[in-house]
């Protein structure tokens, strides 16, 4: 009995380490400016949208960036899984020298800070005319969480019975086909996972949207941080609606994506 | 069916790779032509107390932060792996801080931490241990970046770790009960052994990623105060694209690689050595 009472008193504690920070965002960003550094802060208040007004006149900037995001996270995440998505599937069922060799690759790709390229890279994208253009982001996110992709796709491919793929070349499918009509519908869920995954790294990311974004396509992180540091003092209410605009709809996607979440991280890392 | 992956990671990660290796033997100020200089730029760094100073913080803060993310995370996820209704709620509100952008965990930690009106300034005050200056004390300065880091990834470690947990027999737990061990004995004894593959691999991650740090410190210190929180990532930051410097810059990139590719070495060891015990 005193154990399980433990128990809960160590799951409280963890949450409250975690979410409490993350709540107090989303809770300041609806009190009233004159509110926000009241001691002890008030638990029940009534809501009010002012901070979100202010964000909406004084910030037009942070919505479009926010637009820039959602373009930029969408775009490189289906780039991602449809580059991940044939990959997966050949490390899944076929075996070879060649393959282990790419393996290796995929696995040190992921190895290397993305920082270091950033130099080389620089003089390249200006000189190309590219900078400030959201199709570099795109695939710079692309190469950086394909690897990561593939190794997922791999796992959820795995646990479709090959018996499966089988039975339609029998029918008559050619891998195309097969993997159109067949394997890939029934992995469906598990490229969804990678996609959505992907879309949250690429729309929390913050050094390449830095570093390789100006003017018209900052990202949503890069105008928050500015927000931040700004010179004349920070304007919490608006920073903390926006924040929060930023944020919430990522903890959706950690409760839709929990499964993948949680054999994501590392796949690829230990052998399975 | 993996070649567009191979080109694509080839063309954006591998080349510029080799490209910053040869900048790195360059003087290259942005918009001069590159001259070749030889090992000068790596002489230079070895020469600058700057860099000492950004590579010492880094050792400090991968072995400090991985520590203590080892630490929380492992008592997450032992705590998760216990099972309590609304489990999925759980182990979501555990991962948030995973799943925000650091650019947030920033903001949060700015306004919690914020000298004279913020939360934990508060709280400290009410226990009489004064209104420390998070941002202006070299060490405070420090820890916040630490405590953010933790705050960012111990949810990663415990991630990796339950799953893991959840994985074992059950028989072993019964066992260890019927011989009278308590939690903690079960914990060092049972669990801890048998999660030692997943452990490993968690170490490892977080090692590699913490020797990259660059966000949590450029945007809320910048490196200060009196690079107090320079990093590799910051210092290389600051040669590259403030003073324009990319050689400079390239080889301070190459010294982070060198310690990431000797983290790496190390995990595919362990895991080579891990696997001969096995089997």
């Amino acid at each position: 009995m005193s154990r399980r009472v433990l128990a809960w008193c160590g799951l409280l504690l963890g949450a409250a380490w975690s979410a409490v920070p993350i709540y107090l965002i989303v809770a300041s960003s609806l009190k009233a400016p004159a509110d926000l550094f009241e001691f002890p802060p008030r638990v029940l208040w009534h809501p009010v949208a002012t901070s979100y007004r202010t964000l909406w006149t004084d910030w037009p900037e942070f919505f479009r960036a926010l637009n820039t995001s959602a373009i930029v996270a969408l775009s490189a995440a289906a780039l991602t899984v449809a580059l991940a998505a044939p990959a997966g599937w050949a490390y899944s069922r076929r075996r070879g020298r060649a393959l282990a060799s790419t393996a290796l690759l995929l696995l040190a790709a992921r190895m290397f800070p993305p920082i270091v390229i950033t130099i080389p890279l620089y003089p390249v994208v200006q000189r190309l005319g590219l900078a400030d253009h959201a199709a570099v982001l795109i695939v710079l996110y692309t190469a950086f969480y394909v690897s990561l992709a593939t190794w997922l796709v791999k796992s959820f491919l795995d646990e479709i019975p090959v018996e499966v793929e089988e039975a339609a070349r029998v029918d008559g499918c050619g891998t195309a086909q097969m993997l159109a009509r067949v394997t890939l519908p029934l992995a469906a869920p598990g490229l969804a996972a990678t996609f959505i995954l992907t879309l949250v790294f690429a729309w929390n990311e913050y050094l390449f949207a830095f570093l390789f974004t100006a003017t018209r396509t900052k990202t949503a992180p890069v105008v928050l941080s500015e927000m931040l540091g700004s010179a004349t003092g920070v304007e919490w209410g608006p920073l903390f609606a926006a924040t929060s605009i930023q944020l919430v709809p990522m903890l959706v996607v950690v409760w839709l994506v929990q499964g993948a979440l949680l054999r994501g991280m590392t796949a690829g890392a230990v052998k399975g | 069916m993996t070649g567009p992956v191979v080109a694509l990671l080839l063309v954006v990660v591998v080349l510029p790779e080799i490209a910053a290796l040869v900048l790195s033997f360059e003087r290259y100020t942005y918009g001069q032509a590159p001259t070749w200089i030889g090992i000068a730029n790596y002489v230079a760094l070895w020469n600058d107390p700057a860099f000492w100073n950004a590579l010492r913080n880094n050792v400090l803060f991968v072995v400090s932060a991985v520590l203590l993310e080892l630490g929380a995370g492992l008592a997450m996820a032992v705590v998760l792996a216990q099972g309590f209704p609304l489990q999925r709620l759980w182990v979501a509100l555990y991962l948030a801080p995973y799943a925000v952008s650091p650019v947030v965990g920033v903001i949060t930690w700015k306004y919690m931490l914020e000298p004279d009106v913020g939360l934990v300034n508060y709280a400290l005050g009410r226990l009489g241990l004064g209104s420390p200056g998070w941002f202006v004390d070299p060490w405070l300065a420090f820890s916040a970046v630490v405590v953010i880091e933790v705050w960012r990834y111990a949810p990663f470690v415990a991630m990796v770790c339950y799953p893991a947990i959840l994985s074992l027999p059950p028989d072993y737990f019964d066992a260890a009960r019927v011989d009278g061990a308590g939690p903690w004995q079960t914990f060092t004894r049972v669990t801890l052994p048998l999660i030692r593959p997943a452990l490993l691999v968690a170490v490892v991650f977080r090692v590699i990623f913490a020797v990259r740090t660059f966000e949590t410190i450029w945007i809320l210190t910048k490196g200060g105060p009196v690079g107090a929180t320079e990093v590799l990532a910051t210092f290389l930051y600051q040669q590259g694209f403030r003073y324009w410097e990319l050689g400079a810059a390239a080889a301070t990139a190459w010294v982070m690689l060198a310690v990431t590719t000797l983290a790496a070495a190390w995990y595919l060891l362990s895991l080579r050595r891990a696997a001969g015990d096995a089997g």
